[in-house]
C-alpha cells in the first residue's frame, strides 16, 4: 500500500518540469534550446579517428 | 573568369547543418559565386569534384573542406577568412551552459540533466544513446540510419531503466514547454500528444493552438515504433506518462498506418485510460480498426486536433474551407490557365504531410494516376525522383534527397531548385507547398519561397496556382503571421492546414482531369 502511494505521488518524469538537456550533435539544437531559456550541456562530439588496420597490426606486434 | 580554390582543414569536425549555415552566411555577405563547407566524406568529395574542385591525396572524412569560387583571388581569400572566423567562433559562447568533448567527460553535469538530445550520424547515435539511458536520462534520438535491432535494444534498455526513448528518427518534441529538435513552441494547454510521426504531431499541436487551446506535452516515438519488431514500446510508455500527468486532460495518438496487431495493442492500452479521452489518428486506417475500442477515431491530422480541442473544452471549431469556397477558388484560378496547363506538383518537406495528401488524393480521385518518389500504395513510383511526371508529389525530406544535403527544413536550396524546375514546366497548373517553422529549423524557411512564388507568378502572367500551408506556432521565431501575409501578398493561397491544402488541391485535380 505504501509503495502504491509513493508511486502515485511521484511526479511524471519530463513532462512539465523545467528541462535541463545534454545535447550531442547539431550545434543549432543547442542554440535553439538556449534561445528558449533551457540550460544545456553541450557535448562537442566528433567521429572516431579511422585507424589504419596495418598500423594496428604493427602496434600489436610491437606491444 | 572566376577562380576556384579548395582549403582543407585536417582533423576538424563540425555538423552538416552548422557548416551549411556558415556557407550560406559567407556566400551572402561576400557575394562570391559559390561557397561549400563540408566534411570530406566520399559523397561530398564526389559532388565537389563534379563542380571542378581538386583535392590533395589523403583528403578524407575526418577533414573539413572549404571550396570557394569567386571573381578573383582577393574575394576568394576574404570569403575564406570569413569561413575560418565563423568556424572558430561557432559554439564558443558557453556562458549559458557547460561544454564537454564526450558524454563520459560531462559526467555528473550530464547525469544532472533530464534529457539527452542526440543528432549524430546514425552509425554513432545508438552507442551514445545507450550511455545516456544507463545514466538514467530520457533520450531523444533525432538521428536516422539506426538499425531496427539497435532501436529494439535501446527501447528494451529504456524499459529496464524506466526512461523514455524518443526515436531514432524522432523529429519533434515539446516537453516542459520547450520545443525540441525541429518542433514548434506551441502554447501550453490540456492536450497531450504521443506520435510516431514528426510533422504529423507538429501539425496536430499547431492546429490545437490555432483552435484556441494548447499542448501539455508532445512525445515523439520515432517512425518505426509501431513496427512489429518494436511493438510500440515508446508509444505505450509515452501514453502512460501522459495518463499520469495532471496537466494532460486529453491524449492524442498520431501515426501513419502501422502494423495491425501493434495498433490494436496500442488501442487496447488506450481503452484502459478511464479518466481521459483518447483520440487516435492512424493515417490511412479505416473505421473497422476502431470498432472494438473506446478510443475516438480521427482520419486526418486536422480532425484529430479539433476532436482533442472539443474533448478538452467542449468547443466545436469552425475550421477551413466550405465546399462553396473551394468551388469559387477553383473556378477563379482555372479560368486563367493557358491551353495545356493541366498538372499538379506537390513539393513537400514534411513526410507525414506528403502521406496525408497522397491518401486523400488516392481516395478522392482514384483514377488520376498520381506519381510520387516514395514507394507507397497510394501512387506510382517515379522512375527518377528528380523529374516529375504528370501529377506528382515529392517528399523532399526523404532519403532520395537528404543523402546529398541536409533535410529541407534546414537547407532550402534543393527544394527551391525543384520549385523553379516545376515553374519552368509549361504543363504545370498547381504547385502545392508545405512549410515548417520552429526554433530548431531554418531561421527563415518561407521568405525565399515567397520571393520565388512572386517571380513565378510574374513569369507565368498570373496563370499559376500556388497553395501553401504553414505548420508553425505564433511563438516560433519566424513570425508565422507576417510570413503568411507576405505569401498571400505574393499571390499564394495560404490554407489553415495541410488537410485544407489537400482538399483544395483535390478539387483542382478533379477540375483538371
Amino acid at each position: 500500500m505504501s509503495d502504491m502511494k509513493t508511486a502515485h505521488c511521484t511526479p511524471p518524469k519530463v513532462v512539465h518540469k523545467p528541462l535541463k538537456v545534454v545535447n550531442i550533435g547539431l550545434q543549432s539544437f543547442t542554440e535553439s534550446l538556449r534561445s528558449q531559456g533551457v540550460q544545456v550541456v553541450q557535448v562537442n562530439w566528433r567521429p572516431p579517428v579511422n585507424r589504419d588496420p596495418e598500423i594496428d597490426t604493427l602496434l600489436e606486434d610491437l606491444l | 573568369m572566376s577562380v576556384q580554390k579548395t582549403f582543407v582543414q585536417r582533423n576538424r569536425y563540425a555538423d552538416s547543418v552548422t557548416l551549411m549555415g556558415i556557407a550560406d552566411r559567407v556566400k551572402r555577405s561576400c557575394g562570391v559565386d559559390l561557397v561549400e563547407v563540408q566534411m570530406g566524406t566520399p559523397a561530398n568529395l564526389e559532388v565537389l569534384r563534379g563542380l571542378g574542385f581538386k583535392f590533395s591525396d589523403g583528403t578524407g572524412s575526418g577533414d573539413l573542406i572549404v571550396a570557394i569560387e569567386a571573381k578573383d583571388e582577393a574575394a576568394l581569400e576574404t570569403a575564406y577568412g570569413q569561413v575560418v572566423d565563423r568556424l572558430d567562433h561557432k559554439g564558443t559562447a558557453q556562458e549559458d551552459g557547460a561544454s564537454f568533448n564526450t558524454l563520459e567527460e560531462a559526467g555528473s553535469e550530464a547525469a544532472d540533466c533530464d534529457l539527452c538530445l542526440i543528432s549524430l550520424p546514425g552509425e554513432y547515435a545508438a552507442a551514445e544513446a545507450e550511455k545516456a539511458i544507463n545514466m538514467g536520462l530520457d533520450v531523444f534520438i533525432f538521428s536516422d540510419n539506426v538499425s531496427l535491432e539497435e532501436e529494439l535494444h535501446l527501447k528494451r534498455l529504456g524499459e529496464e531503466k524506466d526512461v523514455l526513448v524518443m526515436g531514432p528518427d524522432c523529429g519533434v518534441g515539446l516537453l516542459g514547454g520547450v520545443a525540441l529538435a525541429t518542433g514548434s513552441i506551441v502554447g501550453s494547454g490540456p492536450v497531450g500528444i504521443v506520435a510516431a510521426s514528426g510533422s504529423g504531431a507538429q501539425e496536430v499541436a499547431c492546429i490545437v493552438e490555432k483552435a484556441g487551446s494548447g499542448v501539455s506535452a508532445l512525445i515523439g516515438t520515432g517512425g518505426r515504433d509501431l513496427y512489429p519488431q518494436i511493438g510500440g514500446i515508446s508509444m505505450l510508455k509515452g501514453m502512460k506518462r501522459l495518463a499520469a500527468d495532471p496537466a494532460t486532460e486529453v491524449i492524442v495518438l498520431v501515426s501513419k498506418l502501422a502494423d495491425r496487431a501493434v495498433m490494436e495493442n496500442v488501442l487496447d492500452a488506450a481503452d484502459k485510460i478511464e479518466d481521459k479521452p483518447v483520440i487516435a489518428v492512424f493515417l490511412g486506417s479505416d473505421d473497422e480498426l476502431f470498432a472494438a475500442h473506446r478510443v475516438i477515431p480521427a482520419f486526418s491530422l486536422e480532425a484529430a486536433a479539433l476532436q482533442a480541442v472539443k474533448a478538452a473544452t467542449g468547443r466545436e471549431t469552425d475550421f477551413g474551407y466550405t465546399t462553396a469556397e473551394i468551388d469559387e477558388i477553383v473556378r477563379r484560378e482555372t479560368a486563367k490557365y493557358a491551353e495545356g496547363q493541366k498538372y499538379l506538383r506537390g513539393i513537400y518537406c514534411g513526410g507525414t504531410f506528403a502521406e496525408e495528401s497522397l491518401i486523400h488524393f488516392h481516395k478522392s480521385c482514384p483514377d488520376i494516376g498520381l506519381f510520387c518518389n516514395l514507394k507507397t500504395p497510394y501512387a506510382k513510383q517515379l522512375a527518377d525522383p528528380r523529374k516529375s511526371v504528370g501529377h506528382t508529389l515529392v517528399d523532399m525530406g526523404s532519403e532520395d534527397f537528404t543523402r546529398e544535403s541536409p533535410h529541407p527544413v534546414f537547407d532550402l536550396e534543393q527544394r527551391l531548385k525543384r520549385f523553379r524546375q516545376e515553374v519552368e514546366d509549361s504543363e504545370v497548373a498547381v504547385i502545392l507547398l508545405d512549410f515548417i517553422t520552429g526554433p530548431g529549423v531554418n531561421e527563415d524557411p518561407i521568405t525565399p519561397f515567397t520571393e520565388a512564388c512572386a517571380e513565378a507568378l510574374a513569369r507565368r502572367n498570373g496563370a499559376l496556382t500556388m497553395i501553401a500551408a504553414v505548420c508553425g506556432s505564433e511563438n516560433d521565431p519566424q513570425d508565422v503571421g507576417t510570413r503568411e501575409r507576405e505569401l498571400r501578398e505574393a499571390g499564394v493561397i495560404v490554407t489553415a492546414s495541410n488537410y485544407q491544402s489537400t482538399r483544395l488541391a483535390s478539387a483542382f485535380l478533379k477540375a483538371l482531369s
